[in-house]
């Protein structure tokens, strides 16, 4: 979370992280070269450059895409969630050095516009097997790069969260052209079923993961329906809430955090305002509830971001009865101040 | 995440689950039979007897070569290297130019001498280039 934009956000914790990626680039690019020069000593440098990159960056995508539903699964997760857009910078600039030499080599020797060539090389877009994969490589290639041309709190707070999401949200559509890039591609040329083995069980972990993680996260959408008066449904028991905690109810459409801070209780939405983290995962800091996942503050009592930052979140009204915890399903506007429920000692 | 984006993310992931996998594993079983990245390099095989027939024009050469009246062998002088970054030799049969693997001769790329066993029934070569797809050209003997 910070004031003013900055080209790299950088600090001692992401500096560590850059500096593993980099260690992990060089490891593979290097591994890699090695492993083809031994086993494919005839392989010009052009071709080495294209593989090696080709092959990390899909290795990076895949690790990239495993990040999110493991952070939903296990909140151990979250301090490289924290840390992912650099690693997604990083394997496009990968993925275009690997497109640019995939051009230069394929396509710029012809008296055809490299990118013209591109796709009229192969105009056989009516079959599967056969599509011209290297299209599908291009496009796969611009969405990355408008998703890291974007990863910045400047383009989020432009474009706003929802298009910001949006648009982050097409890397699904450029790992589904990406991996059959890849099968019609490089695949087709491979004999030993060790490459196509490897990223059969990559695909199925990514897809598994995200499924896991999306019907085990759509258990929490279940609105809790106990009323217990005119305004207030039964949300949770006070001991289910630990200190400076919050645990999520879904209520009114929308799920809400009730947090338990000094003594008190306040409840807030569970969405933050920045990428639409779960707040209620993260936990009060410094008197604040904390995001897990880009640490953005908000004051329990009114749901807004402490000063100078502006965003706010809906309040709820929350009341006890004895150890249950009453909530009123209907949000307060964002940024209401609701009084915190005190927890007498008993 | 708000509840619309969980749900987005739900029905993306089942959509890609269900067909993915499934043009993935069609992808690679349609694979082709044989990896033409992987023909040997014909530049380091000797030459057998004498040459008993000769076609040239800008791009090639081709010596017919064997020990008997009978050729046994094409030596394929390239002097120009093909612009194509990958380019795969047939032989052509009965003057069809078919991308057949018992017909596959080989790769060229670089400038010089490559030798292919010549077998009967072949009438020409026929150049591909599998990256683009394409044809490159024919030469009938």
């Amino acid at each position: 979370m910070g004031l003013n934009y900055q080209l790299v956000l950088w600090n001692k914790q992401k500096k560590r992280y850059d500096l593993l990626i980099v260690i992990g680039i060089l490891l593979s690019l290097v591994t890699f070269a090695g492993l083809t020069l031994a086993f494919n000593p005839n392989s010009s440098l052009e071709t080495l450059i294209i593989r090696s990159t080709g092959s990390l960056a899909i290795l990076m995508l895949h690790l990239i895409l495993m990040i999110g539903p493991l952070a939903r699964l296990d909140q151990r997760f979250l301090p490289i969630l924290y840390n992912r857009r650099h690693l997604g910078v990083s394997m496009f600039l990968i993925a275009a050095i690997h497109g640019a030499f995939s051009i230069i080599q394929f396509h710029t020797l012809g008296d055809v516009n490299p990118i013209v060539s591109l796709f009229t090389s192969n105009m056989e877009y009516g079959s599967l097997v056969n599509f011209p994969f290297q299209v599908l490589g291009f496009a796969g290639l611009l969405v990355l790069f408008l998703m890291a041309a974007t990863s910045h709190d400047f383009w989020l707070a432009n474009l706003g969260p929802k298009a910001w999401k949006a648009l982050h949200m097409m890397v699904y559509l450029a790992y589904f052209v990406l991996i059959l890039h890849v099968v019609l591609g490089a695949l087709q040329q491979e004999r030993s079923p060790a490459m196509s083995i490897a990223l059969l069980v990559g695909m199925i972990t990514i897809i598994s993961l995200h499924l896991v993680a999306a019907f085990k996260t759509a258990k929490g959408d279940q609105e809790i329906t106990e009323q217990t008066s005119t305004d207030f449904v039964y949300a949770c028991e006070l001991e289910d809430i630990p200190e400076d905690r919050a645990i999520v109810v879904s209520a009114g459409g929308e799920r809400v955090a009730i947090y338990k801070y000094d003594g008190k209780l306040s409840a807030v939405s569970n969405v933050c305002k920045h990428q639409f983290g779960p707040l209620g995962e993260g936990k009060i800091i410094d008197g604040c509830i904390t995001c897990p996942w880009h640490g953005y503050q908000y004051n329990p009592k009114d749901g807004r971001a402490p000063a100078p930052f502006k965003e706010k979140l809906p309040t709820y009204h929350l009341k006890l009865d004895g150890n249950r915890v009453l909530l009123n399903p209907n949000a307060a506007p964002e940024g209401t101040a609701i009084e915190p429920v005190k927890i007498s000692k008993a | 995440m708000n509840r619309s984006l969980r749900k987005r993310h739900q029905w993306t992931w089942i959509f890609v689950a269900l067909l993915l996998p499934a043009i993935a594993v069609y992808g690679l079983m349609s694979a082709p039979a044989f990896a033409t990245e992987q023909v040997a390099d014909p530049t380091s095989v000797a030459a057998i007897g004498q040459v008993l027939n000769s076609y040239e024009d800008d791009v090639v050469k081709l010596n017919f070569r064997g020990t008997s009246t009978t050729a046994t062998q094409l030596e394929l002088i390239l002097k120009i290297p093909p612009k194509s970054a990958q380019t795969l030799v047939y032989y052509t049969k009965d003057g069809q130019a078919e991308q057949q693997s018992e017909l596959l001769v080989g790769t060229i790329g670089r400038r010089g001498v490559y030798r292919f066993d010549f077998p009967q029934g072949v009438d020409g070569l026929y150049w591909f280039d599998p990256i683009k797809n394409e044809p490159i050209s024919t030469i009938n003997f």
